[in-house]
């Protein structure tokens, strides 16, 4: 089976940003190593203002020189040696308080953030497709549960980028997930509960099923209803090769769950009846749009079809002149024909 | 020239159509610096993405100039972007030996390589770990990737009846 392959960067990272807020509390909030990173630009723009602060106050010292009285280091605290560290800790401090700022002030920041708490198992529903960082021009990616835009990677037990320890699966076998096939996918749900998470719940590794060989064979109606519903009613392409299990029933039963269809192959099905596709997909396109734009039927319906094109035409043009918003259909659909 | 800062301090100075493979750092370059510290990756690692980097950059001609490399990332932004398979026989063979690394090794680079953006090279590693699992029963991923099983006997009885179909064999 293939998945969806998101068109979009498996981490969009969109480093310059226009909400710098935003920007440093997702990750933040996330709690990714980009974080010192970050931390270092900031810390590299308040040490200047800082030490720009300390020139102008020493230079307010040249004037008048009451400090000059004192002794160097009255209490033998060595501060010129310690100033350094006692800088260090100052960023450390403003950066925390401007995370913790920014957290609170950004409206959404904290529509993340609220999100993030209330997901109960740990793993977003949509995906862990990417970092992806609010852009506020996009207005998909504010709603943060849009395809390859929500930022939401992070296992049950918050590693990020855990570098596999402690028996846990590395962010990376997560991130590969998209290239695995069905029967791959499903021996990694086994491994343990973050994969388990990570196969059941990601619904746009299940957007597009392939079932071929060997587990074409082998799959059924029951089965394959449940697989298409972990697509959380997003399947956008189905393709059954020679499934000889697969039932009208069972089709339809899909075609019912699963409203948002658009390619549909079922070459080598065998138990599935022209007569009944038809019926099927009438009713389908009658519910939805767009509906199927594009259907393989394979060879073995073509003969069939033929027959029937020439004892009466009238189910099959019928049922293409009916879907008048999918020409695409016809199209294929004729070409299996011919 | 631009210069990159390894987290472990290690400075690598790499030509410019080098360090663009990386989309973020061409966002950066066309935005400040020419210094760029990348804290969260280590040199050892930085050093292997930048050898996949310079052969790609050899390889691929990519837009140079900064206003066109800015209209790009604008763009690039809120189209989407396809992933294009490698199709040059000659680089396809050099990224196979490329990934002759083990997982760990894998995973440092593929997390860097996100980090950095780089989309092919995210692609390569992960297409190579897919690859390592394919066909593979879970006590074996389990031991090849260093992973605990953490599922009660009744979570895994559960998940073994629900999956029966796809491995027993008929």
């Amino acid at each position: 089976m293939a998945l969806n392959f998101s068109s979009r960067s498996m981490l969009p990272v969109p480093f310059v940003h226009s909400d710098n807020e935003s920007y440093l509390s997702v990750f933040e909030g996330s709690q990714i190593c980009v974080y010192p990173f970050l931390s270092g630009w900031e810390v590299v723009n308040a040490f200047d203002c800082v030490v720009g602060g300390n020139q102008s106050l020493s230079a307010i010292d040249d004037v008048c020189d009451p400090v000059d009285l004192l002794p160097d280091d009255p209490f033998g605290m060595e501060l010129n040696r310690n100033m350094g560290a006692a800088l260090d800790g100052l960023f450390k401090a403003s950066c925390r308080d401007f995370f913790g700022w920014s957290l609170v002030c950004s409206p959404e920041t904290q529509f993340n953030y609220d999100a993030r708490a209330e997901e109960l198992d740990g793993w977003p529903i949509e995906s862990f497709e990417g970092f992806s960082v609010h852009d506020s021009l996009d207005e998909e990616s504010e709603t943060g549960l849009i395809d390859g835009e929500s930022l939401n990677l992070y296992c049950e037990d918050n590693t990020h980028f855990s570098g596999g320890d402690e028996g846990l699966p590395h962010d990376g076998l997560i991130f590969s997930l998209r290239y695995m096939d069905l029967r791959d996918l499903l021996s990694l749900e086994r491994v343990c509960r973050p994969l388990r998470s990570a196969v059941r719940n990601d619904s746009l590794l299940w957007r597009s099923m392939l079932i071929d060989s060997p587990l074409s064979e082998k799959i059924t109606d029951d089965v394959l209803l449940q697989l298409t519903r972990r697509a959380q009613g997003n399947l956008q392409s189905l393709s059954l090769i020679g499934c000889p299990r697969i039932t009208d029933e069972g089709l339809k039963c899909v075609l019912d769950n699963n409203l948002s269809l658009k390619k549909l192959h079922i070459p080598g099905c065998v138990r599935l009846s022209l007569e009944s596709i038809i019926n099927i997909l009438k009713e389908y396109q009658s519910k939805c749009s767009p509906g199927i734009e594009q259907l393989k039927l394979g060879r073995l319906f073509s003969r069939v079809v033929k027959e029937e094109v020439l004892r009466n035409a009238e189910p099959v043009t019928f049922a293409l002149q009916d879907a008048s918003s999918v020409e695409n259909v016809s199209k294929t659909a004729g070409n299996a024909f011919a | 020239m631009i210069k990159l800062v390894s987290g472990d301090g290690a400075e690598f100075e790499v030509e410019e159509e080098v360090a663009f493979q990386s989309k973020i750092i061409k966002d950066i370059v066309a935005d400040a610096d020419d210094v760029i510290p990348l804290p969260t990756v280590s040199s050892k690692v930085l050093i292997q993405v930048i050898e996949y980097c310079r052969k790609h950059a050899a390889v691929n001609s990519f837009p140079l100039s900064p206003s066109s490399s800015a209209a790009a990332a604008a763009s690039s932004s809120s189209s989407i972007s396809y992933s294009k398979p490698v199709s040059d026989p000659a680089l396809r063979a050099w990224d196979n030996e490329f990934v002759k690394l083990n997982n760990s090794s894998l995973f440092d680079i593929v997390i860097a390589a996100n980090y950095l953006d780089i989309e092919e090279l995210v692609d390569l590693v992960l297409e190579t770990v897919a690859d390592r699992i394919k066909g593979k029963q879970a006590q074996e991923i389990r031991r090849q990737f260093n992973i605990e099983n953490d599922f009660t006997p009744e979570e895994e009885e559960a998940l073994r009846r629900e999956n029966s179909w796809a491995f027993q064999n008929n």
